[in-house]
């Protein structure tokens, strides 16, 4: 099944890889040792494939993937990168663009590709080391198809990252969110089954509370049931202990903290708070710090237990939390098995990137006001519509499962559709929902297992799931209708807040439910310290993806609130040693339990250090208040404003005074640790911004339409003008009063300056819609190397391509006419132009041949060369066809230039090749080239030395839509030259104009310029009469020679807006098309060429029919 | 109810009515069908175009379109010689995405036409038309009503810009 909305995605995407890979394949033909190449290709490769099997390409990812595999070898060394072998490539390649071309015309893969396969794995099969990697490039192997997807994905959307790195990091950020949702879901089971079981200790606090005081409070609770202990206490202690170490995530924490005490009420230090939060915060933190003390005096003896968990992490997590979940409720029971074991696998990994992307987000913090992302609305729409669907249909499948018998088997559609939305959504580049996605996969996975083997499972986490889906769809839904408004980045914030709020509660209670035998409170400050770290990595997940994920704005939101409390806290401190804190304190909890206690004193040494150095700037950046006012409104609590913060900090500098002094080298050790990865991730945020974006070329014609109208009515405004001046002069001759006179002169003058602004701005807006037309002509110029690389092979000729000025930019409507041409010229160079090598070394050139493709900009045209060094036009050759022809005398061939002779090779069936091959020598391909260049205004020049060069140059206006143009008026009549036919206007005096063979002529510099009356050619009546004096003549190039038409008057320049004539009024018309002048005319656009042909042939004509007319004459007589 | 609606439809069916704008040519009634119709303009400023067809009188600036304007009369090859002075009607017609102009001596009514009352054009000639640009007849009101088929009127005369382009590349009159 192939997804047509992401198909056109795909063709597009694929596109680009293939030109690339095609690039890379002809350079690496000349240098097969280039890794970089190699790596190209295979990226490029990779790409393709992924995309493919993403979209349902069987045949494309087959081909791929075995073409990868080979590549994978020549990578590895295993294998050379012979001819062959590119060749084959090569042909891969082209087998795949055949294939993108079936899917364009019918949506299906109608080609095959089994030859190509058998022989890319032929050459993967043979060769002096014949590998293990063979087998698997046989058939992809479906276990690892889904690991190879993902990060194949990832490596789609990174781009240049290395792959290695990619998938560890896609490996961090799924496990945060796999922990992150499962906290969320058990979470809320928990906190039903402590409503429930725990109803001795005081519970209802906890559910008053925000979501960001579940934080701190519920963690706590289910502990206080187990261990027996005062609640409030052990909460007092969790939250001051969170905030010492936490100061990065100090407002959330402060939330917490401060919610705890006003809604509690029983600690000695929170009616203080709450009778005067803002004055008496210091003293509260410094009584927190004090307890802190303490608490890490018994966290030391509560170590061991933490050992023993970290040990049981890696190894067996589930039978071990299945144990030590027996010891609670029967509610807890089936809830919480699948989802503990997620989390808690998640933890070793998360330190990694938690550690790095801190100062990377409080030092790149102005990278937030570079554009975000386009964003696609249509792909977008589709995505919304396809996860609507179906999650409908999960949700009838979960609805089923309470009734169904066989639960495993009806979970497997289930698999699918998530697999399917995983999928799309990882396409979207929305990593959370993927992650989120993929977690769910792997419990509904786990799900089937213990239903086959009769496990007691619930399944109470598909609702959980799509609960939680729908949480964020309407939000996904309200960014696509209107983007970035404050109340959904505020209400995404708050669903994150809550998402860790229930992330935090689940850590705790895992923590807890190990060590249940250990009874002492202390234990407690691990499990809380936990969520704060598990909480971290959240940031940084969100700056590895941020670059992509530009819509996603909870995340968004999230990080510059996270990075501005960064900020706020440390700013001005190089290291950051917060994070390293937490780096050691995670690594000592999972390693040993003397670790902790080393800990200890260093997490108060990096506190301290860090407010040491706040203290000398102590002012805080702009941003910060902004984002702490946002905080404020987005946890719905009580939160201190900025001067708070501030003070905070104050505080936390007091508080930790009190502390210990720490062990200095611990912080450099971390110091370095963090140095070693920051690095790494420095190459994610790098990447550049895209900011192109992709539109529907039939609106940009009709914006250049519109702005065509606009151009015209500002001409019909200058009219006006003119107008409103004559006016002025009539009044004044007509005797009118001074003063009036006065009005109408200043009222002329507001006329002329505003149309002169108008005119500048239209002008401005007509460059800047020309300018959205324009591509570089690197679109056209890219296409041929491997043209040239063929055509070379047949021809047996060894040429160097060198393309130049690929960068100037020219309508894509000309890009699109100007690609045979440019095809045609090619062939002709190569199968003409260039000599074979045995040829060139005779001739004392070098043995390969230099063939340019040149563009640049010459004035209001652009032009485009195509040259070789080759044998050149022999203008002999040209003479004796010519003569062959019986198109010219003897003498007047010889007395044209080489240029002259050269126009003919662009005639029909005009071909100087002795034979003809596949190539060329039909004498037709210039006579295309000619036909499609004029079509485009363009014209053609052929320069040739005879054994040295050939450059054939195209000279073409910029744009087709808007032309600049001489208007001329004969009689009644407008009409409009393009003024890139204009070569000048002139007036003739009679006496200039002489008649030869019933033409009229007039000499202009030594040269014979044939004169046209217009009158005549159109048979319309004329101002001119015999007596006239003077003639306005206009000198136009056409492609056989200059010729002058003749006009009643000369009107003057202006932009015209070409539009198109019915084809019976354009066909052999002489008119290219018509312009609407001003008034609402319409004046005819002369195509200089067509009309000329059409006059000389006339002249003929009527050469040929005076001469049978006097033969007849001579007959009577 | 239902048996009634239901005949009422069959009825409908049976004289499923074709509107059509009537207009004259001499004396001469047409009618085109009135969904191919854009609309009726009076009175443009028709600009001629050299070397075309003898019966395209020329272009028009309809709202920033330029469309060709065909004189019905010459088209048709209906006798010129009787050039009333109101003949400035021209009905704009979309023919198959191709819009154009048709000049006539003047635009009468809507008319509504039973499809069952057409018939299909005689043999001979009809106020000397030849019977391949008609669709059909019909009587009104004692008249007959010659139903235009436009589609290929405008199909002809591409075939005819050949011929006549060729003929016209020769300017006599230098």
């Amino acid at each position: 099944m192939i997804d047509l909305s992401l198909l056109e995605d795909f063709i597009l995407g694929a596109g680009e890889s293939l030109e690339e890979m095609e690039a890379a394949l002809l350079s690496l033909e000349t240098d097969p040792e280039n890794k970089e190449l190699l790596d190209t290709i295979f990226r490029d490769l990779h790409t393709i494939k992924g995309a493919a099997q993403f979209v349902g390409l069987d045949k494309v990812a087959e081909l791929s993937h075995v073409a990868e595999d080979l590549l994978d070898a020549i990578r590895t060394g295993e294998k050379a990168a012979t001819l062959d072998i590119i060749t084959v490539l090569m042909h891969s390649k082209d087998r795949v663009e055949v294939l993108i071309e079936d899917l364009e015309r019918s949506q299906t893969e109608e080609t095959e590709v089994a030859d190509l396969v058998e022989k890319l794995s032929a050459y993967l099969n043979t060769g002096p080391t014949n590998t293990d990697t063979t087998p698997s490039t046989a058939e992809a192997p479906a276990s690892n198809e889904l690991e190879e997807f993902q990060d194949e994905e990832l490596s789609f959307f990174l781009d240049e990252e290395p792959r290695k790195e990619a998938a560890e990091e896609e490996g961090n950020e799924l496990s945060f969110l796999s922990a992150d949702s499962s906290f969320l879901e058990a979470g809320e089971s928990i906190k039903d089954a402590t409503d429930t079981s725990f109803l001795e200790i005081d519970i209802p606090e906890s559910q008053d509370t925000d979501d960001s005081f579940l934080n701190v409070e519920i963690p706590s609770t289910p502990s206080i049931g187990f261990l027996d202990v005062e609640g409030e206490e052990s909460t007092e202690e969790d939250s001051s202990e969170i905030f010492s170490y936490l100061p990065t995530d100090a407002t959330e924490e402060q939330t917490s903290f401060l919610a705890d005490d006003s809604n509690t009420e029983s600690i000695s230090s929170s009616s203080e708070v709450s009778d005067a939060p803002e004055e008496d915060l210091t003293s509260t933190l410094l009584e927190g710090f004090d307890n802190l003390d303490a608490s890490f005096d018994s966290t030391a003896s509560s170590d061991p237990g933490l050992a023993i968990q970290a040990n049981e992490v890696e190894e067996d997590l589930t039978s071990t939390l299945m144990e030590g979940l027996d010891n609670l409720e029967s509610s807890f029971d089936s809830t919480a098995n699948p989802e503990t074991d997620a989390p808690i696998s998640a933890e070793p990994e998360i330190e990694a990137p938690d550690l790095s992307t801190e100062p990377e987000l409080s030092s790149e913090q102005p990278r937030f006001e570079l554009p975000e992302e386009e964003h696609d609305q249509e792909l977008f729409g589709i995505f919304i519509q396809q996860l609507q669907d179906k999650l409908s249909l999960i949700n009838e499948v979960t609805q089923s499962l309470a009734i169904t018998e066989n639960k495993a088997e009806s979970l497997t559609p289930c698999i699918e559709t998530i697999k399917a939305l995983k999928f799309s959504s990882n396409y979207m580049g929305y990593e959370a929902l993927t992650n989120l996605y993929s977690v769910w996969l792997s419990r509904i996975d786990q799900a089937q297992s213990d239903l086959l083997m009769d496990a007691e499972c619930s399944l109470e986490f598909m609702h959980t799931y799509l609960q939680e889906l729908n949480e964020i769809f309407p939000q996904l839904h309200a960014l696509s209708s209107e983007k970035n408004t404050d109340e959904i980045t505020v209400s995404a914030i708050d669903n994150l807040a809550a998402d860790e709020g229930h992330l935090a509660f689940i850590e705790g209670l895992i923590e807890d439910e190990q060590p249940q035998d250990d009874k002492t409170p202390e234990k407690i400050i691990e499990p809380v310290e936990k969520p704060t770290i598990a909480k971290d990595p959240a940031p940084s997940f969100i700056a590895d993806i941020e670059a992509k994920e530009e819509d996603d704005e909870e995340d968004q939101l999230f990080k510059r609130l996270s990075s501005a409390l960064d900020s706020s806290i440390q700013e001005s401190i190089v290291a950051d040693p917060i994070n390293e804190v937490f780096d050691a304190l995670l690594a000592a909890s999972e390693i040993e339990s003397p670790a902790v206690q080393a800990i200890q004193p260093l997490k108060i040494k990096t506190l301290e250090q860090a407010n040491l150095e706040i203290i000398p700037e102590p002012e805080s950046p702009e941003p910060v208040a902004e984002v702490t006012a946002k905080v404020e409104t987005i946890s719905e609590l009580d939160i201190q404003t900025l001067a708070d913060q501030q003070e905070l900090e104050a505080a936390v500098q007091l508080g930790i005074q009190d502390n210990q002094p720490a062990q200095l080298p611990a912080t450099k050790k971390a110091d370095k640790a963090k140095t070693a990865i920051a690095p790494k991730k420095q190459k994610a945020t790098e990447k550049v911004f895209k900011k192109s974006i992709r539109i529907d070329s039939d609106k940009i014609d009709s914006l250049m339409n519109q702005v065509g109208e606009l151009i015209v009515n500002r001409a019909s405004f200058f009219q006006l003008a003119g107008e409103i001046v004559t006016l002025q002069q009539d009044l004044k001759e007509s005797g009118l009063a001074a003063k009036e006179l006065k009005l109408v002169r200043a009222f002329a003058y507001r006329f002329g300056e505003a149309i002169i602004s108008l005119g500048r701005t239209s002008n401005e807006l007509q460059e800047g819609v020309m300018t959205v037309r324009m591509l570089p002509i690197a679109q056209l110029f890219n296409r041929y190397p491997r043209l040239v690389h063929d055509l070379a092979h047949t021809h047996h000729k060894k040429i160097e391509l060198l393309i130049r000025g690929e960068s100037t930019e020219l309508d894509k409507m000309i890009i699109e006419e100007l690609s045979d041409p440019i095809i045609h010229m090619i062939r002709n160079a190569i199968g003409h132009g260039l000599e074979t090598p045995e040829q060139r070394r005779e001739s004392g050139k070098p043995e390969t041949g230099t063939l340019t493709l040149e563009a640049y900009h010459e004035s209001n045209h652009i032009v485009i060369e195509v040259r070789d060094d080759g044998r050149g036009i022999d203008p002999e050759k040209i003479r004796a066809k010519a003569l062959a022809k019986g198109l010219f005398s003897s003498e007047e061939l010889a007395r044209m230039n080489s240029k002259e002779l050269n126009r003919f090779i662009m005639m029909p069936g005009f071909s100087t090749a002795d034979k003809i091959d596949s190539t060329s020598g039909r004498g037709v391909g210039m006579d295309v080239v000619k036909k499609n260049i004029e079509k485009l205004n363009g014209s053609i020049e052929v320069d040739s030395k005879l054994g040295i060069s050939t450059t054939i140059r195209l000279k073409i206006p910029l744009t087709l839509a808007i032309i600049p143009a001489l208007l001329v008026r004969v009689s009644t009549n407008f009409f409009t030259v393009p003024l890139a036919n204009v070569e000048e206007t002139l007036r003739v005096n009679r006496s200039n104009i002489s008649v030869m063979e019933d033409t009229e002529v007039m000499y202009l510099r030594g040269k014979t310029i044939p004169i046209f009356r217009l009158s005549h050619l159109f048979s319309i009546p004329s101002d001119l009469t015999r007596e006239s004096l003077e003639y306005f003549v206009v000198i136009v190039n056409t492609g056989a020679g200059q010729v002058g038409f003749m006009v009643d008057e000369l009107l003057g320049q202006e932009e015209v807006v070409i539009k198109p004539l019915a084809d019976y009024l354009q066909d052999n018309s002489g008119f290219s098309g018509a312009t609407i002048i001003g008034g609402g005319r319409i004046s005819l656009i002369i195509d200089v060429n067509e009309l000329s042909n059409i006059a000389k042939n006339s002249q003929i004509e009527k050469h040929q029919d005076q001469e049978s007319k006097s033969l007849a004459s001579l007959d009577l007589k | 109810m239902a048996d009634t609606y239901a005949s009422r439809i069959a009825d409908a069916d049976k004289e499923h009515l074709i509107q059509m704008v009537g207009f004259k040519i001499g004396e001469e009634i047409f009618g085109v069908d009135i969904l191919m119709v854009q609309e009726i303009i009076r009175s443009a400023n028709i600009t001629y175009v050299p070397n075309s067809p003898e019966f395209v009188e020329g272009v028009i600036n309809l709202r920033g379109s330029i469309i060709p304007v065909i004189d019905l009369r010459k088209r048709l090859n209906l006798e010129t010689d009787d050039y009333s002075q109101d003949r400035d009607w021209i009905l704009i017609l979309d023919i198959a995405g191709r819009v154009t102009g048709f000049i006539v001596d003047w635009v009468t009514e809507v008319i509504k036409v039973q499809e069952d009352h057409i018939e299909p054009p005689p043999e001979i000639l009809v106020a000397g038309l030849h019977s391949q640009y008609i669709k059909g007849v019909c009587e009104i009101a004692d008249e007959l009503l010659i139903f235009l088929d436009f589609n290929r009127i405008l199909l002809i005369d591409e075939i005819k810009t050949l011929s006549s382009m060729s003929e016209r590349v020769d300017p006599e009159e230098v």
